[in-house]
C-alpha cells in the first residue's frame, strides 16, 4: 500500500497543512510542505485529506423532569475519560457523575452522541455505592425484564438505541443532593492521516457548561489536559477538535487471534493511476429531495443537507431543487446561484413529508433539469437525499437504477441516505449505477462532511464498478461503494474460522480488489500479510457484519442478535440492562459474563482462563419449572461442554442449531425435595484449540406461594373493583436471599422488585364467575365483578394467585 | 495400538446387550436399569470387578457373570457413585447414603448408613473408611460396626468428591472448595489449591517417592511442597497409581497415562466421558458413560456389555403387542422385545422424550424437540413450531381416531394428522381461539368415547368438542392444584393427577361432559407426567415419592405406597403388560 514517507518527530503542522489543503480543495497535484519541525515530506497529489475523525464529540447529558423547574440538564460534576489505544483504535471507559442539587428525587434519561464509526461495548452504573455492570441482552428480553420490574425498581437502567448514532437511558432514581454515575465503554476509530494517528477529540463548547477543570483525560495512561493544546502534545485542528499524537504511523492492517479464528481488517488505498479529471464547465448540483411520509423524521436534516450542499459551491456554480413525494416539484426560477441558498432550504421547508415515492418520477424530473443544466453550459451533478425507498410508481431497484442511467446522462448520482428505514441495497444500487457516491449521514457534521465529498466528486480520481473477491473461507462483513474516489477512507474487515486443515505459517489471506479507472480495468490485491495483532478487530468485524444485516432489516434480527451478543458489540436489536444486584440478573436469568479465575497456578495451558470475558456466557432463558434447559453460548466447535450441576451430577450439553442462534444445551430435573435458595452450575468448556474455560451459571429454586394483599371495593354502580398486590412472605425473602439484612419491611422494599414474580390472578365470585385479573405492574392485577345475583352478607372471593416457578396460592376474601 | 494396550473397539459397540441389564432382587421384582451408566470400578482381589452405575451396583465375577444390586436389594440407592475396597467386602457410596457390600458368596448389603449423596468413598490403611457426604462433609467409620463421626472441618468446601492418603495424611477434594489436609484432627485448606475438585490420588513420582495428584475442573495438578503446580488441562474424574505413573479417567479426554510430571498421553479409542478408574497389579478398570472397560492383567483393554434401557431416569412406557417402548430423559428411546432392547431411530443420542405413543406400528414420540413419527420401517418425521405446532416442546401425545394425533406442546395443544398441524381451538365471540399462552402448556390429554377431549395444562384442565371448552381449576374450586400433568378416564370418572396435590377424581353423571363434574380431592402427593393407570379396580399413580395404588371405587381407603415395585422411588410410569406391572422410575424399571 502507497504511504507518505513520514518519520519520527513529524511536526503536527504538517497535519495542519494537509487540514487546510482539505478546506480549500486547491492541491491538485504533487506539494510539498514545509513542517515546523524542518523536515520536508511529500504529500500525496490531489489528495483531500479525510475530515478529523473523532472519538470524542461530546459527553453525555441527563435530562431531567422535576414538578418545580420543569424540565433541565443536570450539573455534570465530574467527567472521566480514559482512553487506551490498540491498532488504529482506542478503547474508551466515559466516567460521568451527575449531581442532583434539587431537593427531590428526579427520574432522568441520559442520551450519550456516540461518534461516527464507534461502536457502544458496556454500560455501568453507580447503585448504592457500587458500580454495576451492565449486560447486554436482546432488547426484547432486555425490554421485557426491564417493565417487569419498572413500577417497583430502585436502580434499573436500559441503555437503548434512539435514533443515528445516539443512545438513551433512563435512569431512576436520582436521589435529592446526590449524585449519580454513568460510566460508558466504547471503542472508537483514531484519526488516520499521513502525520500518523491521532486521538481527537471536541473540546469544550465555550459555553461554560462543561468547565476543562472539571474533565480528566488520559490517553494511553498518560495524562492529557482537556481542551487545551499542546498539553500531551495535543493541537487544535481548524476545524475545531484537539488532536493527540497516537502513533508516528497508521499501519494498514490489523489481526485478532480468537479461539473462533482470526479476524482481519485493512484500510484499503487502491492505486489511482492517471490524470486526475480537470473539470472545463462549472457545475449545476440538483438536489433531488425524498420528501415523503418517510422521511419525517429526517425532515429537519434533510433541509439542512440542502444549505450545506449550497455552501460548498463555487460563486460560478448553480444548484437547484426537486422535491418529491407522488410527484416532483422542481424549485420556481431554474438553476439559481448559491447565493439563494435560504431559497433552496425554505423549499424544502414548505414541503412536509407525506404521502408515498415515486423515485422514478423523481429521477425523470431530475433528467430534464440536467438537460436545461447542459444546454446553458453547466456540467449537471446530482445528490439524492432521501431512504430510497420508491412505494409509488415504479418500485423495482433494476428498473429504477435503469432510469437513473437513462435520465441522467451519465452523469453520476451521489445518494445521501436519510430516514429511519432506509432500502440501502436500492440506495447502493443507484449509486453504484451512476458511479456516484454513496454516504450516510447521520449528524449535521455527517451532512456537512458529505457535502463537502460531492462538491468534490468531480475532480477526484475514482475507481468505478468495484468488486471485492475473497478466497474460500474468508467471510468479508464489509460492502465495499460501487464507486470508490481517491482519499476514501475504505475500511474492509474478514474473519477466517480456526480450521483444523490450517497449518503453521500458512500464508495471510488475501482480497482481490476489481474495477474500472478511467475505463480501464483495474484489480489490486489487499492482503493481511503485514496485519498487526491488535485487540478489538473481533469486535470491529462484528460491527461491520451487524451493519450490513441491518441493512437487511428485520429478516436478519435473529443474526443480528447473536452476532452482538457474541462479540458484545452493542446493536438496534440489543440493549445493555443494568439491574441493582447480583441476585437481580440471577433471578431474571440473565448470565453474567464469564469471571476468569486470576490464579495464574490455575492457567493450564498459559491462555485458558484469562479469556477477554466477553465472547461466552451462560443463560438458561428458557428456564421451566420442571426440567429447566441450559444453554451456553460456548463456539459451536468447542470440543466438548460439561456441566457440574450442584447435586453432583455432570452432564455434557450437546450443540443445537435452533434457530434461535445455536447454543449447548443440556436439561436437567429439579429434585422435588430440593430446598429454596440460589444454586450454581460450573461449566467446563473445552474449546477446540484445547484452551479451558470455566464459568458459572446460578438458578433458583422457589416453592414458596406468592402472597395477594386483596382489597374490594364496591362501586355505586354495583359493581365491585378488585385489586391484588403480591406482599413478599419472610420465608420468600429467606430462601432467596437469604444473606439479606434489616427488618421485614427493609428487605420488602429492598427485594421486592427482584422477587416479586407473580404472573397470574384470578378470582372466582359468589356468583359462579371466573375472573381473570389484568397484570397492570410488577405484582399488582386488577380487576371488576359485576355481580348476576345479589351478594350475600359475608359472601367470599377466593383469589387465586400463580408466580413465575408456577406456585399457586388460593386466597379467601370476604366481600365488604 | 499404544503402550501395549489394545481396545476391542468391537466390543465397545455393544452398548445394549442381550441381558438388558435384568436381575432379580430379593424383593421379587425384576429390574430393567442401564449399567452402562458406570461410575466408579475396582478389580476385585477374587478376581472379577465391583462397578458403581446409576443402575445399581454391579458385581463381575470373574467367569464374566453378573450381579447387580438394587434399593430393592437394600442399597439406600440405586445410584451408585463410588467403591472403596476390594475383598470380601466394599463399601459403596450411593445417592442415598453409603453401605457395605458382602461378596462373600452371593453379593448382599450388609450395612447402611443412610445420608445424602456419598460420592466419595475411602478405606485407610487403618481401615477407618471415610465417606464423603455431598453438602455433610466427611464421616469416619472406625471399624464396619463402629458409628460414624464427622470430622471437623475448617475449609468451606461441603461437597467432598475424592479422599486419598498421602505420606500419612488424609486429603479430601472438594467440588465447592479448596483441597483439604487433615491436621490435628481438623480438615485445614490447601494454600493456593483450585476450588472444583473431583479426583484425588497418591501416585509414585519418577523418583519413588508418592507424589499427590489432584483432579479439579481447572485441570491435573501435583501438590507438593513446591506448591499447587499445573500438570495437565484435562478435567480428570478418576486417578489411580499405575506402575511408575498414573492412570487417570477424564471427562472428556478418555483415559490418560502419565507420570506426577506431566507428560499425559491419551489411550486412543477409549469412550471421551471417563467418571472412574481402578487399579490392583495389573488388572484395571475404567468406568464410563458408555460402560464398563477392563483389563484382565494383559494388557487388553475390552468393554463389559451390562446393557439395559439407554438410560435409567426413564420417562414413559408405551407396550403394543409383545413389544414396549421405553422413553428416557436424557437418552432417546428404546423397544425392549425379547429380552433386549433396541434403540429407536431418528432421534438425537441425548434426546430428551417426554411422551410415547403407538398408532398401529407407528411410533410417536413427544421430545423438547418436536414430535417425532417413526415408521415401522425405521424411517421418521420430526414435526416442530416451523411445522405448525402450537410449540416445539412435546410433553403428551394421543392417538385419536380417523390417523388423527392429538399433541400436548409448552404452546397449547394441537390435533396432528400426518403433516398437517391445526391447533386446538375454543370458538369465541371474536372467532377461534387457540388454547394456548405461556400459562397454558399442555402437559396431558385424555378423550372420552364421545370425542370429548380432556387437556390438562398448567393453569387447569379444560374439557370439551366441537370448540367449546369447559375448565376446572384452583379458582373453580375443582382443583387443588392448575397444573395438571396426568389424566385417566374410567367410565364417568376423569382422574386428574396434578403437580403438588395429588389427585383429582371429576365424576360426570352419566358422561354428561356439558354440566360442571362432581369433585373429590383423593391426595396423592406430586404425581408426574402421563402418571395415571386405572387396571384392575385400582387407580395407579406414578409420583415422586413412589408408586401409589389405590381400590378406584372405595373413596375411604388410603393411598398403598408400593415401594417394592422399582428401583426408583421417583416413579414416572405404570403399564401393565401381559401379566406383568411395568413400573419406570428415574432409577430404572421394575418388572414384577
Amino acid at each position: 500500500m502507497k504511504r507518505v514517507h513520514t518519520r519520527l518527530g513529524l511536526a503536527f503542522a504538517v497535519l495542519l497543512a494537509i487540514g487546510c489543503g482539505t478546506r480549500t480543495g486547491q492541491q491538485a497535484k504533487p506539494a510539498t510542505v514545509r513542517g515546523a519541525a524542518h523536515e520536508t515530506v511529500t504529500l500525496r497529489s490531489a489528495t483531500l485529506e479525510q475530515p478529523v475523525r473523532t472519538a470524542f464529540v461530546g459527553e453525555g447529558s441527563l435530562e431531567v423532569r422535576s414538578e418545580k423547574v420543569g424540565k433541565s440538564r443536570l450539573w455534570l460534576q465530574k467527567l472521566a475519560i480514559e482512553a487506551q489505544s490498540t491498532g488504529d483504535v482506542v478503547e474508551m471507559t466515559i466516567d460521568h457523575v451527575f449531581e442532583n442539587r434539587s431537593d427531590e428525587q428526579l427520574e432522568g434519561t441520559f442520551r450519550f452522541p456516540l461518534p461516527e464509526g464507534a461502536m457502544l461495548v458496556g454500560l455501568a452504573m453507580e447503585i448504592e455505592d457500587k458500580l454495576m455492570e451492565g449486560e447486554l441482552v436482546e432488547s426484547e428480553k432486555a425490554r421485557k425484564v426491564y417493565e417487569q420490574i419498572l413500577d417497583e425498581m430502585r436502580d434499573p437502567a436500559l441503555l437503548e438505541w434512539e435514533s443515528g448514532q445516539t443512545f438513551k437511558l433512563r435512569v431512576f432514581p436520582i436521589e435529592a443532593k446526590k449524585s449519580k454515575r454513568v460510566v460508558l465503554r466504547l471503542v472508537a476509530p483514531l484519526h488516520r492521516s499521513d502525520a500518523g494517528l491521532f486521538f481527537a477529540y471536541r473540546a469544550p463548547a465555550g459555553d461554560g457548561a462543561l468547565s476543562p477543570e472539571r474533565v480528566t483525560l488520559t490517553i494511553d495512561k498518560r495524562p492529557v489536559s482537556f481542551g487545551v493544546a499542546a498539553s500531551g502534545g495535543a493541537v487544535r485542528a481548524p476545524t475545531g477538535e484537539m488532536l493527540v499524537k497516537i502513533a508516528d504511523e497508521a499501519h494498514d492492517a490489523y489481526v485478532e487471534q480468537t479461539k473462533s479464528g482470526r479476524y482481519y481488517v485493512a484500510h484499503v488505498a487502491p492505486s489511482f493511476d492517471g490524470p486526475a479529471p480537470r473539470p472545463d464547465k462549472p457545475q449545476a448540483m440538483i438536489v433531488l429531495c425524498d420528501r415523503s411520509r418517510s422521511m419525517l423524521e429526517a425532515r429537519a436534516l434533510e433541509a439542512k443537507t440542502v444549505g450545506l450542499l449550497v455552501d460548498e459551491l463555487g460563486p460560478s456554480d448553480r444548484f437547484t431543487v426537486i422535491t418529491g413525494d407522488v410527484r416532483a416539484r422542481s424549485l420556481p426560477g431554474g438553476l439559481r446561484p448559491p447565493a439563494d441558498k435560504a431559497a433552496a432550504t425554505a423549499f424544502v421547508d414548505a414541503t412536509e413529508p407525506d404521502g408515498a415515492s415515486d423515485l422514478g418520477a423523481l429521477l425523470a424530473a431530475a433528467g430534464q433539469a440536467g438537460d436545461e443544466a447542459r444546454a446553458k453550459g453547466f456540467e449537471p451533478v446530482f445528490v439524492y437525499l432521501g431512504d430510497a425507498t420508491a412505494t409509488w410508481g415504479e418500485t423495482r431497484s433494476p428498473e429504477l437504477e435503469s432510469i437513473a442511467r437513462r435520465s441522467l446522462g451519465g452523469a453520476p448520482l451521489h445518494v445521501l441516505v436519510l430516514g429511519k428505514s432506509p432500502d440501502d441495497a436500492s440506495a447502493r444500487g443507484l449509486a453504484a449505477a451512476t458511479h456516484g457516491r454513496l454516504l450516510r449521514p447521520k449528524t449535521e457534521d455527517d451532512a456537512r462532511r458529505a457535502a463537502q465529498k460531492i462538491a468534490r466528486a468531480r475532480t477526484a480520481r475514482r475507481i468505478e464498478d468495484v468488486r471485492l473477491e475473497a478466497p474460500e473461507g474468508l467471510e468479508v462483513a464489509s460492502e465495499l461503494p460501487g464507486t470508490i474516489y481517491e482519499g476514501d477512507d475504505v475500511t474492509v474487515t474478514a474473519f477466517r474460522p480456526a480450521s483444523k486443515d490450517e497449518r503453521p505459517g500458512e500464508a495471510a489471506p488475501e482480497l482481490r480488489l476489481t474495477g474500472s479507472l478511467s475505463g480501464k480495468a483495474v484489480a489490486q490485491k489487499i492482503g493481511f500479510a503485514s496485519a498487526l495483532p491488535a485487540r478489538d478487530v473481533a469486535r470491529r468485524w462484528a460491527k461491520a457484519r451487524i451493519e450490513k444485516l441491518e441493512r437487511e432489516g428485520d429478516a436478519k434480527k435473529e443474526e443480528i442478535v447473536k452476532t452482538s451478543l457474541e462479540h458484545g458489540v452493542m446493536s438496534r436489536y440489543t440493549s445493555f440492562l443494568v439491574l441493582e444486584s447480583e441476585e437481580a440478573y440471577a433471578r431474571f436469568q440473565i448470565a453474567r459474563k464469564a469471571k476468569h479465575d486470576a490464579n495464574g497456578d490455575a492457567r493450564v495451558t498459559g491462555r485458558d482462563l484469562d479469556g477477554d470475558g466477553r465472547g461466552a456466557s451462560v443463560s438458561p432463558d428458557h428456564l421451566q419449572p420442571g426440567d429447566p434447559e441450559v444453554r451456553i453460548p460456548a463456539p459451536a466447535d468447542a470440543q466438548s461442554v460439561v456441566v457440574v450441576f450442584p447435586f453432583g451430577e455432570t452432564k455434557t450439553a450437546t450443540y443445537e442449531d435452533d434457530g434461535r442462534g445455536g447454543a449447548w444445551v443440556v436439561r436437567f430435573l429439579v429434585d422435588a425435595h430440593t430446598p429454596d435458595g440460589t444454586y450454581e452450575i460450573v461449566v467446563r468448556i473445552t474449546h477446540r484449540d484445547g484452551h479451558v474455560e470455566i464459568q458459572k451459571l446460578a438458578y433458583v429454586v422457589d416453592t414458596q406461594k406468592p402472597n395477594l394483599d386483596v382489597s374490594i371495593r364496591a362501586r355505586s354502580d354495583g359493581r365491585y373493583e378488585i385489586s391484588a398486590k403480591q406482599r413478599l412472605s419472610a420465608e420468600e425473602i429467606a430462601a432467596q436471599a437469604p444473606s439479606a439484612e434489616g427488618s421485614l419491611e427493609e428487605r420488602r422494599r429492598r427485594y421486592a422488585h427482584v422477587l416479586t414474580d407473580a404472573k397470574r390472578a384470578e378470582v372466582r365470585t359468589p356468583d359462579g364467575q371466573t375472573i381473570a385479573l389484568t397484570h397492570v405492574r410488577l405484582g399488582e392485577f386488577v380487576g371488576t365483578w359485576t355481580p348476576t345475583e345479589p351478594v350475600a352478607r359475608g359472601a367470599k372471593l377466593r383469589v387465586v394467585a400463580v408466580d413465575r416457578a408456577l406456585n399457586e396460592n388460593a386466597i379467601d376474601v370476604v366481600i365488604p | 495400538v499404544k503402550h501395549g494396550f489394545v481396545l476391542l473397539a468391537a466390543l465397545a459397540l455393544a452398548a445394549i446387550g442381550p441381558r438388558a441389564g435384568a436381575d432379580e432382587p430379593r424383593s421379587g421384582a425384576r429390574v430393567l436399569t442401564d449399567l452402562d451408566d458406570a461410575r466408579a470400578c475396582r478389580p476385585l482381589a477374587a478376581g472379577g470387578f465391583a462397578v458403581a452405575t446409576g443402575g445399581g451396583l454391579a458385581i463381575v465375577s470373574k467367569d464374566g457373570a453378573v450381579k447387580t444390586l438394587t434399593s430393592l436389594d437394600g442399597l439406600p440407592d440405586t445410584r451408585v457413585h463410588a467403591i472403596a475396597g476390594e475383598g470380601d467386602a466394599v463399601w459403596v457410596g450411593t445417592e442415598a447414603g453409603a453401605a457395605i457390600v458382602s461378596l462373600r458368596e452371593t453379593p448382599k448389603v450388609t450395612r447402611v448408613i443412610p445420608s445424602g449423596p456419598v460420592h466419595a468413598v475411602h478405606v485407610s490403611p487403618s481401615g477407618a473408611a471415610y465417606l464423603g457426604a455431598w453438602g455433610a462433609g466427611v464421616l469416619r467409620v472406625a471399624s464396619p460396626e463402629a458409628r460414624p463421626e464427622t470430622l471437623a472441618s475448617g475449609v468451606r468446601g461441603t461437597r467432598a468428591t475424592a479422599i486419598a492418603d498421602h505420606e500419612g495424611a488424609l486429603y479430601v477434594a472438594y467440588a465447592d472448595g479448596p483441597l483439604a489436609k487433615l491436621e490435628g484432627g481438623s480438615l485445614r485448606a490447601v494454600t493456593g489449591s483450585p476450588t472444583h475438585g473431583q479426583a484425588l490420588a497418591s501416585v509414585p513420582g519418577e523418583d519413588g517417592a508418592p507424589r499427590l495428584v489432584l483432579g479439579d475442573l481447572e485441570g491435573l495438578f501435583r501438590v507438593g511442597a513446591e506448591g499447587v503446580v499445573p500438570i495437565g488441562s484435562v478435567d480428570a474424574r478418576g486417578i489411580a497409581p499405575w506402575g511408575a505413573g498414573m492412570l487417570i479417567g477424564t471427562y472428556g479426554a478418555g483415559i490418560v497415562t502419565g507420570s506426577a510430571r506431566g507428560a499425559l498421553r491419551s489411550l486412543s479409542g477409549a469412550p471421551p466421558f471417563v467418571r472412574g478408574v481402578g487399579v490392583r497389579g495389573a488388572v484395571r478398570c475404567a468406568a464410563t458413560t458408555q460402560g464398563l472397560l477392563v483389563d484382565r492383567g494383559d494388557g487388553t483393554l475390552e468393554k463389559i456389555a451390562l446393557g439395559g434401557p439407554p438410560s435409567n431416569d426413564v420417562t414413559a412406557l408405551a407396550p403394543n403387542g409383545g413389544r414396549i417402548a421405553v422413553g428416557t430423559f436424557d437418552a432417546g428411546a428404546a423397544i425392549f422385545e425379547r429380552g433386549s432392547f433396541s434403540r429407536v431411530a431418528g432421534l438425537e443420542p441425548n434426546e430428551s422424550v417426554s411422551a410415547i405413543a403407538w398408532q398401529g406400528a407407528r411410533l410417536l414420540l413427544g421430545t423438547a424437540h418436536g414430535l417425532v413419527r417413526v415408521e415401522p420401517d425405521g424411517t421418521a418425521r420430526r414435526l416442530r413450531a416451523q411445522d405448525g405446532l402450537p410449540n416445539s416442546f412435546v410433553r403428551a401425545v394421543l392417538v385419536l381416531a380417523n390417523d388423527r394425533v392429538l399433541v400436548g406442546t409448552d404452546g397449547g395443544p394441537a390435533i396432528v394428522e400426518r403433516d398437517r398441524v391445526t391447533p386446538l381451538a375454543a370458538i369465541e365471540k371474536t372467532g377461534p381461539q387457540p388454547l394456548a399462552s405461556p400459562m397454558h402448556a399442555t402437559w396431558s390429554l385424555a378423550a372420552a368415547d364421545d370425542g370429548t377431549l380432556f387437556v390438562g395444562t398448567t393453569a387447569g384442565l379444560y374439557w370439551g368438542k366441537d370448540g367449546r371448552y369447559e375448565r376446572a381449576s384452583l379458582a373453580s374450586g375443582e382443583l387443588l392444584d392448575d397444573w395438571v400433568t396426568a389424566l385417566a378416564i374410567d367410565g364417568d370418572d376423569v382422574y386428574a393427577g396434578t403437580y403438588a396435590h395429588g389427585v383429582t377424581r371429576l365424576r360426570f353423571a352419566q358422561r354428561r361432559y356439558d354440566a360442571r363434574p362432581a369433585a373429590k380431592q383423593l391426595g396423592g402427593g406430586h404425581v408426574n407426567p402421563d402418571g395415571l393407570l386405572v387396571a384392575n379396580g385400582r387407580l395407579h399413580a406414578a409420583t415422586m415419592e413412589g408408586l401409589l395404588v389405590r381400590p378406584k371405587d372405595d373413596d375411604a381407603a388410603p393411598w398403598t405406597t408400593k415401594r417394592d415395585a422399582s428401583p426408583g422411588r421417583d416413579v414416572t410410569a405404570v403399564r401393565f403388560v401381559g401379566g406383568e406391572m411395568w413400573v419406570a422410575s428415574r432409577r430404572g424399571i421394575g418388572v414384577r
